[in-house]
């Protein structure tokens, strides 16, 4: 439990130091946050978003209210989920204005396969070629889940966040973000399992 | 525990979320409910299915060289 705690806290501090350097204009700070967390930040708004175009869009816009704000990060919660937290509402506020939500990933031409995109090289084109239809069919899935479960299945199951965590990004109770995860994925489960 | 056990126990549990009191209950009746067992490994499946979908998704390179 010590260790956690130890691990806890020097995460914190480097939140905290990167946060300083860009306050006072190392561009190298925001580089590395860029680095750690593009692709965690893209992967939401694509989950989200149903639309890679859309999801490079929301990821850029991230990125830059991240850059006008990350001076004034004071390590209240963890960069990490601060940075969720900025990217799921960036998210939400777009997605709700301009269009329904998760149009497409899974109606993408055949001429252009979700698998060639895929980046694990350990693979052969035929486990890539079934991993890309089990994917759209998941993507096609959970875009019939309510957009509440669905979140905090993404931050659960694709993201990797505690529970705890959860709760902070989506400023809910813990016992909110566990009754979300289990109907979102009942919900999927059923839809997965109805050949949808 | 005589009654099956609710999909939001299981969920947690999977997460490693449970509460103590709640884990041990729940080994206890998972130990000889075979259909709490499926719905466990059921939702396991999904779990990992979505983790599976998304995690190779790749930015766009131009993204990452902006």
């Amino acid at each position: 439990m010590k260790a956690a705690t130890i691990t806890s806290e020097a995460v914190r501090d480097l939140d905290l130091d990167l946060a300083e350097r860009h306050r006072v204009g190392d561009v190298q700070a925001f580089d590395e946050v860029y680095a750690r967390y593009e692709g965690m930040v893209y992967n939401l708004a694509l989950r989200l978003s149903g639309d890679r175009d859309e999801a490079a869009d929301l990821t850029q816009e991230t990125f830059l209210r991240i850059y006008r704000h990350l001076g004034s990060f004071r390590g209240r919660s963890a960069l990490k989920t601060w940075i969720f937290r900025i990217a799921l509402n960036h998210c939400r506020d777009r997605l709700s204005r301009f269009r329904p939500p998760m149009q497409s990933i899974a109606e993408e031409t055949e001429d252009e396969p979700f698998s060639v995109r895929l980046t694990d090289p350990g693979r052969d084109p035929e486990e890539l070629a079934v991993a890309a239809d089990e994917s759209r069919r998941v993507s096609r899935c959970l875009a019939h889940v309510p957009h509440a479960f669905r979140e905090a299945v993404i931050l659960r199951d694709l993201e990797g966040l505690s529970y705890e965590e959860i709760a902070e990004v989506l400023g809910v109770r813990m016992g909110t973000v566990r009754s979300r995860i289990a109907r979102g994925r009942e919900q999927l489960r059923t839809l997965l399992e109805g050949g949808t | 525990m005589n009654l099956h056990v609710s999909s939001e126990i299981l969920s947690a549990y999977l997460d490693g979320e449970s509460r103590p009191a709640e884990t041990r209950k729940l080994e206890a009746h998972l130990a000889s409910c075979t259909s709490c067992r499926g719905r466990l490994d059921a939702l396991r499946g999904v779990a990992r299915a979505v983790e599976r979908s998304a995690v190779r998704a790749a930015p766009p390179a131009w993204l990452a060289t902006r």
